[in-house]
């Protein structure tokens, strides 16, 4: 391979990588806030942001209404529908079967039942196309080609992940969201409203993974299976470490960078094995993932 | 009664006896007056668009060479079972069809992945199966005794009529070729590389996961290598992405479409990045026509002749109709062939020699001695997202097992 | 200010307090001492909530706590804080602190974006300079000595603005330099700010020097209740514990 075409490559491989690592990023910021704040991962993530472009497809294709009616509802409709499930469900599962391994597998239910709600209104029969805001006219980035919608993504996704970062840092209810999932039963006893808290970390991550597939769905083609790249975000989540929000946002770029990487320099069908390969380099040289401070050991 | 009458009633008896078991003799699923064949398909569940009209099809060219007098005589009666499109219930129509309905033979399966699953069974008990739609590949190569299909085309010709029709109709010596990385990508592969060589053109491969979302990666090794023409052999969605970003990456030049598993052209087109983005598309076809031609208004007049009241109903007959006639001539033609005493292995040897023009498909329909593929070659269509333009002439794929 | 009327605990088949009744008095440091596995711990936990009791009741400013959840206690005026400590580590002392505060603070949408919250950080700063841990105020919790971390939970605590104090051995693992501090705040606390302190304690150095009134617990129930005099001299206690040093002779 000459030198120009190697440089092309790295170019494309690492602005293509920043758009879809964005949207990684997001998916797996959503994931991290609710690990952290309630010790589930949850494996509806990917249903979840599903079902959010697809509530707005539905909106444009059965009530014709304009976007800037849809994406408020989808959005309003995600965090809804995040928060209902949290109160409804997850609560009673916790009160009665308290195990971690029974709220995951609440989860998983929740998957199912997305995936099968959208089946059953017959939007998913054939891969559908989202409506984009933004035009898809070429930009050239040095030699890297992308769209205007490409940096639309990266600039709201960043933006979203400045807010979430400003939010957990700088303000009192993110701190009560750090203090839960630090220390359950100190939060309790220092007045912290545990419940209202984890509504409101689940309505958050439900809000971020909606904006991401509200981002990502012109690009992609709708289908009931575009949950999938949830696992793209959870191998973020653990590359940079499951307990860390920036952790999950460098996750994110990183996974989305190397799958492009690699689909130049090595072949298209390498792709999919690489967020796997990533995982596993990761637990075997720092298993805390890479921001994820000092490796934890817990009594069982 | 003395001992001669007890020993001229034991002979009658025995005589009788024999009677009976040369009329048992008889092959399994024939009587003198009927053959009995076991039909299948997907007729419920999501898949029956697949199945439903294709064996609708096949059944009105049995109940026409039944309404001529049948074949030496006898009448065709089918049996049918719903395979559901799926392995297991596929099997166990199968099953029943052989062990409870003794058919003399199958026709059936739309599905290939389904239809394989029972070519294990098919051959251990020795019954002919001529699949109805289904490529089938997987039970077709290396080629048995008892399995016929591929009527509509197999995957092996899919790929190698797509690069046939770039090498040929565009002079193209660079073929950029995007497939799959299962099973099904390395049979449409294997057959492209042959008529590649062929052709002496060079092929450029980039084999994706049927489940990527961004196709930046590979469409740019691709645009890098600058070929003169694009062949796309994968599912419809990421053809659609791949037609999309092929416009983005500024290629301009000729796209061969030969998409598995779609019908709704119009959703590739909005899919795909609009009529800006189909402005040199080609869609493989392997009809003999494109479907509303003068050439093929036989086969819908046919099956609103025989199903009046479901040709009344929107979205009938289904897309894949008129796949199911090649199978069930080749059927019926083997039977003839196999004159007025009927067995299944003088079935299977008439089979073997068929060649004859359906009228419906794009190529004959022609085994041999080592080749269970019955079609091989397709037409291509330009499509805009509002016209259908035809290219003249077929073009059939070369490859042949070894 | 805390009534506790005929408390019981049972965990299946063990009687962990037995029928136990104290009064807790407004403006005093009341302690609660026992050899080990007297059911002091239980007995704390059943009055902050963290356990359930088998029958009994317990009143807290006039209130019967009964149904009450841990986290209803700080808006009451109640805090506590832990033997083995739970801080939260990943955040910085002030941070720990402010968290104490949040019960006081709005509701509102202003209130919960803000970081530092006018209503009570200077409260907070006061706090920390009260238990001397002002120059730390941006070092992370877990990054601190031990007795500086106990000091932390304890400027948390009182970031509730508690009107009542239940502390969990808070002098466990005191150098004595240390447990003197303590010594001092704790009653500066009740003369000063009119708190009232319920504490669980095994160093009777401490519990000697600041109690007000003394209930010693043995086998989940009461067996005596007085001043540090009079129940030290009190031949049930010497025995209770004689009888735990003979054991362990």
């Amino acid at each position: 391979m000459d030198s120009e075409v190697l440089f092309l490559f790295l170019q494309q491989g690492i602005a293509s990588g920043i758009v879809s690592g964005s949207v990684y990023a997001l998916l797996a910021l959503a994931i991290v806030m609710i690990f952290k704040t309630s010790e589930v991962p949850n494996f509806a993530q990917g249903e979840v942001f599903m079902v959010a472009a697809y509530a707005a497809l539905f909106l444009i294709v059965f009530y014709g209404l304009p976007m800037w009616v849809v994406i408020p509802a989808a959005l309003l409709f995600t965090v809804a529908g995040m928060m209902l499930f949290e109160a409804g469900i997850l609560r009673r599962v916790k009160k009665a079967l308290g195990e971690p391994v029974n709220l995951v597998i609440a989860t998983l239910g929740l998957s199912f039942l997305l995936r099968g709600l959208v089946r059953q209104t017959g939007l998913g029969d054939t891969p559908r196309s989202f409506p984009s805001l933004v035009s898809t006219d070429p930009v050239q980035i040095g030699q890297a080609m992308l769209t205007r919608l490409d940096l639309a993504i990266v600039g709201t996704a960043v933006a979203v992940m400045a807010a979430v970062f400003l939010l957990f840092n700088f303000t009192r209810a993110g701190r009560a969201m750090r203090a839960l999932g630090m220390n359950p039963k100190a939060a309790a006893l220092v007045g912290i409203d545990i419940r209202r808290t984890h509504a409101f970390v689940w309505g958050l991550s439900g809000l971020v993974s909606a904006i991401s597939a509200l981002l990502i769905a012109p690009k992609i083609l709708m289908t009931p299976e575009m949950g999938h790249v949830a696992i793209l975000a959870f191998a973020a989540a653990i590359v940079g470490g499951f307990n860390s929000l920036p952790g999950a946002v460098l996750g994110g770029f990183i996974i989305g960078i190397a799958e492009n990487l690699v689909g130049l320099f090595v072949s298209a069908s390498a792709i999919v094995v690489t967020p796997f390969l990533a995982i596993m380099a990761v637990l075997v040289l720092r298993p805390q993932g890479l921001l994820g401070g000092r490796p934890q050991m817990r009594k069982v | 009664m003395g001992m001669r009458s007890v020993r001229a009633a034991l002979l009658g008896g025995v005589l009788a006896m024999a009677g009976g078991l040369t009329a048992l003799a008889q092959e399994v699923g024939v009587t003198p007056d009927r053959v009995r064949i076991g039909m299948f398909a997907p007729l419920s569940g999501p898949s029956a668009a697949y199945g439903q009209d294709v064996l609708n099809a096949a059944r009105m060219w049995f109940d026409k060479i039944n309404r001529e007098g049948g074949i030496h005589g006898r009448q065709i009666e089918a049996v049918v079972e719903d395979d559901r499109c799926n392995a297991n219930d596929l099997v166990a129509a199968v099953k029943k069809l052989v062990e409870q309905s003794n058919v003399f033979a199958l026709n059936g399966g739309s599905c290939s992945a389904a239809v394989v699953a029972a070519s294990d069974y098919v051959v251990r008990n020795r019954v002919p199966l001529v699949m109805l739609n289904a490529s089938g590949d997987g039970a077709l190569f290396p080629p048995n005794d008892y399995i016929y299909g591929a009527f509509s085309i197999s995957q092996h010709a899919a790929g190698g009529s797509a690069v046939e029709f770039a090498a040929r109709h565009f002079n193209a010596r660079r073929i950029a070729y995007v497939n799959h990385d299962d099973a099904y990508g390395a049979w449409n592969l294997n057959a492209a590389k042959f008529q590649a060589e062929r052709r002496g053109a060079g092929l450029n491969v980039q084999s994706i996961s049927p489940n990527i979302t961004d196709v930046t990666a590979p469409m740019v090794r691709l645009r890098a290598a600058n070929p003169e023409v694009l062949v796309i052999m994968t599912y419809a969605r990421p053809a659609a992405l791949i037609i999309r970003k092929a416009m983005e990456l500024g290629y301009r030049g000729p796209i061969v479409v030969a998409v598995n598993a779609t019908a709704d052209l119009r959703q590739m087109v909005a899919n795909g990045g609009g009529p800006e983005a189909f402005r040199n598309v080609y869609i493989q076809e392997v009809l003999a026509d494109l479907p509303g031609s003068a050439r093929l208004q036989w086969v819908y007049d046919m099956y609103r002749q025989a199903y009046p009241q479901l040709a009344s109903q929107e979205g009938r007959p289904q897309v894949y109709m008129p796949y199911g006639l090649p199978s069930a001539m080749s059927v019926t033609r083997a039977l003839e062939a196999a004159g007025p005493e009927l067995t299944r292995e003088k079935f299977l040897a008439a089979l073997q020699g068929l060649d004859f023009d359906s009228g419906v498909m794009a190529g004959p329909i022609r085994f041999g001695p080592r080749n269970r593929a019955a079609q091989q070659a397709a037409i291509y269509i330009k499509y805009d997202g509002a016209t259908m333009e035809r290219v003249p002439g077929s073009f059939a794929s070369d490859w042949r097992f070894e | 200010m805390i009534e506790v009327e005929n408390l019981t605990l049972r965990f299946g088949g063990l009687v962990a307090v037995n029928d136990l009744s104290l009064v807790v008095r407004p403006r005093t440091i009341h302690a609660l001492i026992g050899p080990n596995g007297a059911g002091k711990s239980t007995t704390f936990n059943c009055i902050s909530r963290l356990y359930r009791p088998t029958s009994g009741r317990i009143r807290v400013l006039g209130r019967d706590v009964s149904g009450l959840r841990p986290q209803d206690l700080a808006p009451l005026g109640v805090a506590r804080t832990f033997q083995n400590l739970e801080l939260f580590g990943g955040l910085s002392v002030l941070e720990n602190v402010l968290i104490g505060a949040h019960v006081h603070c709005g509701g509102g949408l202003r209130e919960r974006l803000a970081a530092r919250p006018p209503a009570v950080i200077g409260h907070v700063e006061h706090l920390l300079e009260r238990v001397g841990l002002a120059e730390f105020r941006h070092a992370q919790a877990s990054a601190l000595d031990f007795g500086r971390q106990k000091m932390l939970e304890l400027a948390r605590a009182l970031a509730i603005r508690p009107r009542i104090l239940l502390l969990d051995e808070p002098a466990a693992g005191l150098r004595n330099r240390e447990i003197g501090a303590l010594d001092r705040l704790l009653n500066e606390l009740v003369e000063r700010d009119g708190l009232t302190v319920l504490l669980v304690e095994h160093v009777m150095q401490l519990v000697m020097a600041i109690s007000h009134r003394v209930t010693v617990m043995n086998f989940g129930a009461r067996i005596a209740e007085g001043t540090p005099a009079e129940v030290r001299r009190d031949p049930l206690v010497v025995e209770a514990y004689l009888g735990q040093e003979a054991a362990h002779a």
